[in-house]
C-alpha cells in the first residue's frame, strides 16, 4: 500500500469574489485573483455566466444612420419599447417586425431614461430623451408629450415619487428639479400641486427609496421627504460626495448602490457615515472602479440572483472587449458574513437595458451598439448579430500558501467539487509562485464531465444518473511544485455553465530550498 | 534514454512538470537544475572507473624520423600502455574499400564499388591503380584479396611499377579457384621510385571483386615495452639527446612523459612506423535534447539514481536521497561486475636470482 502519510490535504470553497486590493499574503483561500464571466453565485461558488440571445431576431430600425445605438431598452407591458436614433419602436420576443412607436424625438445624444407606473388603473411608461417634450405612453402604446407650460422640454431624468412625476436635467437648469401635482401627467402648476425644487449641485439621478426620493448631484446628494408639495422637505444626505453617473444607480439589497468617485457605495453607507471611505462597498475592486470612463454607463438588477450589474462599455471599443462589473450580495461560504462579492464581465456592449417581470419570469434585456435587442441570462454563449461567439470564463483563486510560504509543495492531486448542468468542457491549471517565469507551470488538465442528478420531471434522457450527487469531486493527479500555489479554471465552451464550490489541493511539503 | 529522456525521468520521479523537445532549451526552475544534474550524475559514474568499456577508444600514431614524443589524444584520460604496438603504416589510402572506392583512380572500363563483405571494389573488364608514397630500394608487402564472384575462372592481374600499369616492380596474376572463397596474394616487392603505382585489372567481362589491397613496409610489427619516465630516464635519455641519428632506430619502448606525450625509444629512424595503442577518453557534457549519453542504455536507472540523489538533498528531503544513493551505489557495482574486463592474472616481474621463474599467479 502506497504511504500517503506525507501528503497533506488543503481545502477551501469558493467565496469572496473578485479581489484586487490585498498582498498576495493577504487572500482569503476562496477568494478569487481573476474572476471574469464567472459570478459569485447565491447558492455558493462562482458560476460561469449565462449568455445572451437575440431578443427579437430583427435589428431596430434606424433612422440616419446604421451606427446609431440603441438608447433605450424598456419592458413594458410585456414586450420592448427599444428607441434607436430619435424613433421608438416596440417588438414582441421573437421574429416579429419592430412597429414605429413615435419619431422625431430629435437625434440622441445620451441614454433615455424612463419610469413605469399607473395613477388611474392603465400601465402607463413616462420617457425622457434629452432632446424633447417628455412622452407618457400607455398599454395602447397612444403618446402624450408633456407639453405643460412653464417648464422646460428637454428633461433627462425621471422619478416617480409620491404620485408626482419629478423631472431634471433640463438645459439650462441642471440643478432643478420639476415635478407635477398629483396624480398629473401634464401639469406643473403650483395650483395643482406641482412645482420646482434647486438644490446646489449639478443632478445626475433621481431614485425612490423607501420614504424618500435622493437626488444624486455630481459632488451632493440630496433626500426628499414629504407627501404633497406642501410638506416637501429637502435634508442632503451628504455634501461632500456624488454620483458620476445616473445610469448607475439601483436598489439592490435593501438599499441603493451607486457609483460615486471613490468606487460603488450605497446610500445607507453613506448617509451613515457621510464621505468616509468605509462608506465604499467596492474596495477589493477598486482598480475596476477607477478604470470606469463616462462614455455610457448602464446598469441593472437581476432580482433572483441579487445581482447588480454595471456596464461601462468604451463607445469605440469592441464588443470583446466591452467591460462590466458584477455585484452580488450574498452570505460568504467561508465566513459566513453577508457581503457584496464582485466578478468582471466581459463580451457584451450595453448601450441600454432593462430588467423587469415579463409574467412571473424574470427578463433581462439590453440594447447594443449594433442596433439589435439580446436577452440576458439565455444560452450559453453570446450572441452579436448574426454570429455567436464562446464566453471566456477563467476563474484564479489566490496564490495559496497553505500556512507557510517557505515551504515547497509538491502537488499531488487537486479534487475538484463543482456543480454542472450538462456535459463540462473547463480545464484546470496550476500556477505555481505567482505565476514566476522561472517556476515550470505546468498545461491544463480537463475537467471530466459529472453526472447530472437525475431530478423527476427535469432529467435528462441519457444525460442524467439516478441518485447521483449534483456536487460531483473530480479528483485530478497534477504536477509541479512551488512556494505558493494557485488554482485556475477556464472555460471557453458553449456548454452549460459549470458553478465551482470548491477545491482540495493534495501536496507532500517539502523543504525550504 | 536521452538528454531529453534521462531529464523527463528525474522530473517524474519528483512529479514535476516534464519537458518537450520544442521546451528544452527554454526549460525554467527545477528543469534547469534537473538538467544540470543529469550532467553531473554523468560525470559521477563516469569517474567511478576508469576504464569503462564505452569510454574505450584506438589511436594511431605516424611517426616522424628522429620525433621521439607525441602528443596524446585531447580527449584521454588513461592510457593503456600495455597495448602500444608498432606496426608498419599502411601506404595504399582506402585499402579496403569499406565504403567506397574514393584514393583509386581508373585505368581502363569502370571499376565499381560492391558492398559484398565488409566493402569491395568490383573490377569487369576494367582496371584501376592507387598511388603510393615509397622508399627507392626498400622493400615491401603486397596483399591482395579477391573474390571471383562470377565464378568465370578470370585472372586479375596486379602489377606495381613507376608508373600506372607499369610493371617495374611487380607484375603477377592472381587466379581465384575457390569460387565463393577468394583468393590471396602475399608477395613482395622492392621499390625503384619515390613513387609507385599499384595497378589492379581484369582485362575479362567477369566480375572480380578485389577485398583488400594492403602494402606496407616489410617490417614486422611488435608489442612496444612499457618503462616508466624514471627508467627512461635513467636509461636512454642521454643517448636520446644526443644530436646524432646513429642511435636512430625502430623504437623498442614507450615511456609516458610528465606533460601529455607518450615518448619512443629508440628515437624512430622512419616515417613509416604507426604506433598503435589503446585509451579511454573523458565524455563530454549533454547539450541537445536529443544527445545520448555513452553509457549503454540498460544503465541508464544508475544514471537517473544520482541525479535524483542530488535533487533530492537539493529540495531537503535526505531520507529520498539515501535511498537513490543506495540505487546508485548498487547501479555502479553491477556495472562493475558485468562490463569491467578484470585481469586474471598478475605478472611478477621482481628480478629472479637465479632461480626458475615462478611464472604468473592465477587470479
Amino acid at each position: 500500500m502506497a504511504d500517503t502519510s506525507q501528503i497533506s490535504p488543503f481545502v477551501f470553497g469558493c467565496g469572496g469574489g473578485l479581489v484586487l486590493n490585498k498582498d498576495s499574503f493577504s487572500y482569503q483561500p476562496g477568494e478569487s485573483k481573476i474572476l471574469q464571466n464567472f459570478e459569485p453565485d447565491i447558492q455558493g461558488g462562482y458560476k460561469k455566466m449565462l449568455g445572451t440571445t437575440m431578443y427579437n431576431s430583427n435589428i431596430v430600425p434606424q433612422v440616419s444612420s446604421s451606427n446609431e445605438r440603441v438608447v433605450m431598452t424598456a419592458l413594458f407591458n410585456d414586450i420592448v419599447l427599444a428607441a434607436r436614433g430619435g424613433s421608438i419602436h416596440r417588438a414582441s420576443s421573437g421574429s416579429g417586425s419592430w412597429t414605429s412607436t413615435l419619431t422625431s424625438l430629435g437625434t440622441p445624444t445620451k441614454t433615455y431614461q424612463f419610469r413605469k407606473f399607473n395613477f388611474d388603473g392603465t400601465d402607463k411608461i413616462v420617457i425622457v430623451t434629452g432632446t424633447s417634450q417628455p412622452q407618457v405612453m400607455n398599454t395602447s402604446y397612444s403618446t402624450t408629450a408633456v407639453s405643460a407650460s412653464g417648464t422646460s422640454t428637454t428633461f433627462d431624468k425621471v422619478e416617480i415619487f409620491r404620485n408626482h412625476i419629478f423631472f431634471a436635467g433640463a438645459s439650462g437648469a441642471e440643478q432643478q428639479l420639476s415635478f407635477m401635482g398629483p396624480f398629473q401627467t401634464n401639469d406643473f402648476t403650483s395650483g395643482n400641486g406641482g412645482g420646482t425644487i434647486k438644490v446646489d449641485t449639478t443632478i445626475v439621478g433621481l431614485k425612490v427609496f423607501r420614504n424618500a426620493l435622493f437626488i444624486f448631484g455630481l459632488d451632493k446628494i440630496f433626500k426628499l421627504t414629504g407627501n404633497t408639495l406642501s410638506d416637501f422637505a429637502i435634508t442632503p444626505v451628504t455634501r461632500r460626495i456624488g454620483c458620476i453617473d445616473g445610469g448607475s444607480i439601483q436598489e439592490l439589497g435593501g438599499d441603493i448602490v451607486f457609483l460615486s468617485p471613490d468606487g460603488l457605495r450605497t446610500i445607507a453607507g453613506t448617509e451613515r457615515i457621510d464621505d468616509v471611505e468605509l462608506g465604499t462597498i467596492s474596495k477589493q475592486v477598486q482598480e475596476r472602479t477607477d478604470e470606469i470612463g463616462t462614455n455610457n454607463i448602464n446598469s441593472l438588477v437581476i432580482r433572483k440572483k441579487s445581482q447588480y450589474r454595471l456596464f461601462y462599455p468604451v463607445t469605440t471599443g469592441s464588443e470583446a472587449s466591452a467591460k462590466a462589473i458584477i455585484a452580488v450580495i450574498k452570505v460568504n461560504t467561508n465566513t459566513g458574513q453577508l457581503g457584496y462579492e464582485y466578478a468582471d464581465m466581459t463580451g457584451i456592449k450595453v448601450s441600454s437595458c432593462d430588467a423587469d417581470f415579463v409574467g412571473t419570469t424574470e427578463t433581462v434585456i439590453h440594447g447594443g451598439y449594433d442596433g439589435y435587442v439580446y436577452l440576458q441570462e439565455s444560452g450559453n454563449q453570446y450572441t452579436r448579430g448574426a454570429d455567436t461567439f464562446a464566453i471566456e470564463g477563467v476563474y484564479k483563486s489566490p496564490d495559496l500558501t497553505m500556512g507557510d510560504p517557505g515551504i515547497r509543495k509538491s502537488m499531488q492531486r487537486v479534487i475538484v467539487n463543482y456543480k454542472n448542468e450538462g456535459e463540462v468542457d473547463a480545464t484546470l491549471q496550476l500556477r505555481y509562485d505567482y505565476d514566476s517565469a522561472s517556476t515550470p507551470q505546468p498545461g491544463s488538465y480537463s475537467i471530466s464531465t459529472g453526472n447530472v442528478p437525475a431530478i423527476y420531471g427535469i432529467g435528462t434522457y441519457n444525460s442524467s444518473v439516478y441518485d447521483q450527487s449534483s456536487l460531483p469531486l473530480i479528483r485530478q493527479d497534477v504536477q509541479g511544485s512551488g512556494f505558493a500555489v494557485a488554482v485556475k479554471v477556464n472555460d471557453f465552451s458553449t456548454k452549460p455553465p459549470i458553478s465551482l464550490k470548491g477545491f482540495e489541493l493534495e501536496f507532500v511539503p517539502g523543504g525550504r530550498r | 534514454m536521452n538528454y531529453l529522456q534521462l531529464t523527463n525521468a528525474v522530473l517524474a520521479e519528483l512529479n514535476e512538470v516534464q519537458l518537450t523537445s520544442a521546451g528544452f532549451d527554454s526549460s525554467v526552475g527545477i528543469q534547469t537544475t534537473t538538467k544540470g544534474v543529469i550532467n553531473k550524475a554523468l560525470r559521477d559514474v563516469y569517474a567511478a572507473e576508469l576504464e569503462w568499456p564505452w569510454l574505450h577508444s584506438d589511436k594511431t600514431q605516424v611517426t616522424y624520423a628522429g620525433q621521439k614524443e607525441y602528443s596524446l589524444p585531447t580527449d584521454y584520460r588513461s592510457v593503456d600502455y600495455e597495448s602500444f604496438y608498432l606496426v608498419p603504416t599502411e601506404l595504399v589510402t582506402n585499402s579496403l574499400f569499406t565504403s567506397n572506392i574514393s584514393n583509386w583512380t581508373t585505368s581502363s572500363g569502370t571499376p565499381a564499388y560492391n558492398s559484398g563483405g565488409n566493402g569491395r571494389m568490383r573490377l569487369n573488364a576494367a582496371a584501376s591503380y592507387a598511388t603510393l608514397s615509397t622508399v627507392k630500394n626498400k622493400k615491401y608487402k603486397l596483399q591482395v584479396r579477391v573474390m571471383d564472384s562470377s565464378s568465370g575462372g578470370s585472372s586479375l592481374k596486379v602489377q606495381v611499377g613507376t608508373s600506372a600499369a607499369g610493371t617495374q616492380n611487380l607484375s603477377t596474376t592472381l587466379t581465384v579457384s575457390n569460387y565463393g572463397d577468394g583468393n590471396i596474394l602475399d608477395t613482395t616487392f622492392t621499390a625503384t621510385a619515390a613513387t609507385t603505382y599499384l595497378t589492379l585489372d581484369n582485362d575479362d567481362s567477369n566480375n572480380l571483386d578485389v577485398d583488400f589491397a594492403k602494402v606496407s613496409q616489410d617490417i614486422q610489427p611488435k608489442k612496444l615495452t612499457y618503462i616508466t619516465y624514471e627508467d627512461y630516464r635513467r636509461r636512454f635519455l642521454t643517448t636520446s639527446n644526443t644530436n646524432n641519428s646513429d642511435h636512430y632506430g625502430t623504437p623498442d619502448y614507450v615511456y609516458r612523459s610528465q606533460d601529455g606525450y607518450f615518448g619512443l625509444y629508440s628515437v624512430p629512424d622512419s616515417d613509416k612506423y604507426t604506433i598503435t595503442y589503446e585509451y579511454w577518453k573523458t565524455h563530454s557534457d549533454l547539450s541537445d535534447y536529443d544527445d545520448s549519453p555513452d553509457v549503454p542504455a540498460r544503465f541508464h536507472d544508475t544514471v537517473v539514481a544520482r541525479a535524483k540523489y542530488y535533487i533530492y538533498g537539493l529540495r531537503s528531503d535526505p531520507q529520498f536521497a539515501q535511498f537513490a544513493d543506495k540505487d546508485y551505489n548498487d547501479g555502479i557495482k553491477r556495472m562493475r561486475i558485468e562490463l569491467i574486463n578484470a585481469p586474471t592474472e598478475m605478472l611478477d616481474t621482481r628480478v629472479n636470482l637465479g632461480r626458475a621463474r615462478a611464472g604468473a599467479i592465477s587470479g
